[in-house]
């Protein structure tokens, strides 16, 4: 016999945001209750800075809302601004340059992060300051750091055309931010330099979860390392692999200051992003109506890239199921 | 591929899920501190002044303004890379006792200005009393209602010392949006040195200017430079160009003329033309977003002539300057055929009051003393501001220190507002922006450049 406060408490268990299973009799409604208060605050958190921000940006989609003009007309527009969106070539110019960038610089950051996280995982001198020391780009501000690739890439004094020029791989400078074609992958290099640190952290965590008698037993059964790495990490890995891509992929779909601060999306429009886009809408054409359909169509990716992978992510584990 | 690479983990546990999410919010623990450590040592700019005066009443607000003896009023201001501004609002603030002005600077690009006041301003927030604005954003502000006019602190009379081209920018359908408080136009800054060494003198047209630049261009000093990047500094320096070959945006009723007769597309041309076929102009001057990164070039003595703003020349009084001051002058801009300055833009700066203020009296006393002839004169003599004030130029201690200010008085003449209207911001940042770029980047021709604005301007001015 279950209560719908003890199906709650269940969920909640499930989200992990309480830690505790259900369980049935008195006991069980006294759990849901005291669950309830506890969860109660992050709640009306999420409720004031998520959910209301959210219900009025979907409702001003529906709007045609300028600022241009003080008490100009706020018609409801019902879907036309959604229609819109679907003949908009800035906004699938906007997401190609997304997608483009997302799985460039996700994928390598999968890669360089696995390798990295695989070398601080072992034990050598000085392994606490690598540790920290490769956190250094993450821990930048982003704006920081774009800045200073912009600098790296200056066409004049740029150290990364001081060092093609030294090593002989080019006679003439690189101007890196005003070929399309160069930039996008300029930008990219920078994304993955930024990000490569959280997805080794994400990672490293994963790996220190792996007990050392799974290693002890496969070298006992004679394999090698690289086959104790397919066999034995990557497996028990992929837990953790999924949720950094997640993490990743959700952070990629949405990003915004790196190329607002490298290349405000230009040459022309070719590094302008989703959220630039939705940005520059709002605060330059001061359109804060289809700049709200902007930002829900980008909600809407971001909520499908995300039902993918917990769809991939795999079902609730036995204890939280009923 | 045998099965055994087959993932095996393909359920997650919920300890698992836990210990990488405890993972990973630890990480997230460490991140904000190293985040947050080198925000607060690269944030400054926006933070308030730590040394404010004591007793100043400028960190403690609301116990003085209950006490009833000064009012501090927030400026929200662009980035002053000269650094003279803070040094007036110093100066406005210990001569003041009843006002104090809260002096922000808004990150280093006028856009950034722009969009934190949008920010503010769209929230109807109370948070900004007084406001720097770029020539179109006193449209702009004015039509969205979110500044209220200034003409009660500039009636006709003291209207009538001001650059009427400074007072043309800042009217809106009939009524002053702000109070400039210095001019600003485009000058060219030329080595005086090579220029003699070579027998030269100033060029004073296009043909002029590439033929002195090819003269003086070495393996270290480039012959020329402008900023030429995908952004408002940028379009403003084609914008002369087209202006220059007789050509213009918008005419008086705001129809979209710019791809009518050849004006913009050789003024365009002319442009590229100085970057990939004379190579006068280094290519790096596409990424110049800054008049800084120009003014840099030509203060280490790597560039024999530049166009600069007015406003910049402070810039060359900064300790580390390569080249002395006897090496350098200024002078107007080039034009097609030399019979009269070449066309500038109009870059002054408007000081505004913003509508949702609550301190609308103390915001426009300030802005009152702060654009007086004492303020203005100070500015130009210790700053190399240019006065909005045409008395300070007959000033003779101005006179003496600057041989040059008669001749930018007399540039300002040839000095073009950008279209007066709430749209420009619009049309800059959406349509010649980015086919500015592409053009620049050699991706598109100059024919298909001002085509595709032309229609993407028409297209903003229509959908409104």
């Amino acid at each position: 016999m279950s209560t719908s406060a003890g199906r709650l408490t269940r969920r909640l268990a499930f989200v992990g945001l309480l830690g505790v299973r259900g369980r049935r009799g008195a006991q069980e409604h006294a759990d849901a209750r005291l669950g309830l208060l506890m969860a109660a605050p992050a709640m009306l958190t999420i409720l004031l800075i998520a959910v209301i921000p959210l219900a009025q940006t979907i409702q001003d989609s529906l709007f045609q809302i300028s600022l241009k003009f003080e008490n100009a007309p706020r018609p409801f527009v019902g879907l036309d601004n959604y229609r819109a969106l679907l003949s908009d070539d800035s906004w699938f110019n906007a997401l190609r340059v997304t997608g483009l960038v997302t799985l460039a610089s996700v994928a390598a950051e999968l890669v360089l992060g696995m390798i990295i996280a695989l070398l601080i995982n072992r034990s050598f001198r000085g392994r606490g300051i690598v540790r920290a020391s490769v956190l250094v780009p993450w821990a930048l501000t982003t704006v920081v750091a774009a800045k200073m690739w912009a600098w790296i890439y200056d066409g004049r004094y740029g150290v990364a055309n001081d060092l093609l020029m030294r090593l002989h791989l080019i006679d003439q400078p690189i101007i890196f931010l005003v070929k399309p074609e160069v930039t996008i992958w300029a930008m990219i290099g920078a994304e993955i330099w930024k990000t490569t640190p959280f997805m080794a952290l994400l990672l490293l965590a994963g790996l220190q979860l792996i007990p050392n008698e799974l290693y002890e037993a496969t070298a006992l059964d004679g394999a090698s390392r690289w086959q104790a790495f397919w066999r034995v990490t990557l497996p028990l890995m992929k837990p953790t692999i999924l949720v950094a891509l997640l993490f990743r992929t959700i952070d990629a779909v949405r990003m915004f200051d790196l190329p607002r601060v490298l290349t405000n999306g230009g040459p022309g429009k070719s590094t302008e992003t989703v959220v630039l886009y939705t940005y520059n809408t709002f605060f330059t054409s001061l359109n804060f109506g289809y700049g709200s359909t902007l930002a829900v169509a980008t909600f809407l990716i971001v909520v499908f890239v995300s039902f993918i992978y917990i769809k991939v992510l795999g079902a609730p584990t036995q204890g939280a199921r009923r | 591929m045998s099965d055994d690479f087959r993932w095996q983990g393909a359920r997650l546990s919920r300890r698992g899920v836990l210990k990488v999410l405890a993972m990973s919010a630890s990480a997230g623990v460490l991140a904000a501190c190293g985040g947050g450590g080198t925000s607060g040592g690269g944030g400054a700019p926006t933070a308030p002044p730590a040394g404010a005066p004591a007793g100043s009443g400028a960190t403690a607000a609301p116990a003085v303004q209950s006490a009833g003896t000064a009012t501090k009023v927030v400026w929200f201001a662009g980035r002053d890379t000269t650094g003279y501004t803070p040094k007036q609002v110093e100066a406005f603030n210990s001569a003041n006792k009843s006002i104090q002005i809260d002096y922000q600077e808004q990150g280093a690009t006028t856009q950034d200005l722009h969009d934190k006041f949008v920010t503010v301003a769209g929230a109807k927030d109370s948070s900004v009393d007084i406001v720097s604005m770029d020539v179109p954003y006193v449209p702009e502000f004015a039509a969205a209602g979110w500044t209220i006019s200034v003409d009660e602190i500039l009636p006709k009379d003291e209207q009538a010392k001001f650059a009427q081209g400074t007072l043309h920018g800042a009217t809106y359908e009939g009524k002053l949006g702000g109070v400039p408080w210095f001019n600003n136009g485009p000058g060219l800054y030329y080595r005086k040195d090579l220029l003699s060494a070579k027998g030269l003198q100033p060029p004073k047209t296009y043909d002029e200017l590439l033929n002195a630049a090819k003269m003086l261009q070495t393996a270290d000093i480039a012959g020329f430079a402008m900023q030429l990047p995908q952004s408002e500094g940028g379009i403003i320096n084609w914008m002369e160009y087209l202006w220059g070959y007789g050509g213009d945006l918008v005419d008086d009723k705001l129809n979209v003329v710019v791809d009518q007769g050849t004006a913009g597309v050789d003024g365009m041309q002319k442009i590229l033309d100085f970057v990939y076929k004379d190579k006068i102009l280094p290519e790096a001057a596409l990424q110049f977003k800054l008049g800084a990164d120009v003014m840099n070039l030509f203060r280490s003595g790597k560039v024999a002539m530049i166009r600069l703003w007015f406003s910049n020349v402070g810039d060359l009084n900064q300790p580390d300057t390569a080249i002395k001051p006897e090496q350098w002058d200024v002078g107007p801009l080039p034009s097609k055929d030399g019979a009269k300055p070449g066309p500038g833009c109009l870059g002054d700066w408007n000081l505004g009051v913003s509508k949702f203020s609550t301190k609308q009296k103390e915001a426009l006393e300030a802005i009152r003393v702060l654009t007086s002839y004492e303020f203005q004169r100070a500015r130009f003599l210790d700053g190399g501001f240019l006065p909005s004030r045409q008395a300070v130029f007959d000033d003779p201690e101005i006179q003496k220190k600057y041989p040059y200010a008669k001749a930018a008085q007399a540039s300002f003449d040839n000095l073009k507002p950008r279209p007066v209207t709430p749209y420009y911001p619009d049309i800059s940042a959406n349509a010649i922006q980015p086919a500015f770029g592409q053009a620049m980047a050699q991706q598109i021709t100059p024919d298909q450049a001002i085509k595709q604005m032309a229609d993407k301007m028409r297209q903003i001015l229509k959908s409104g």
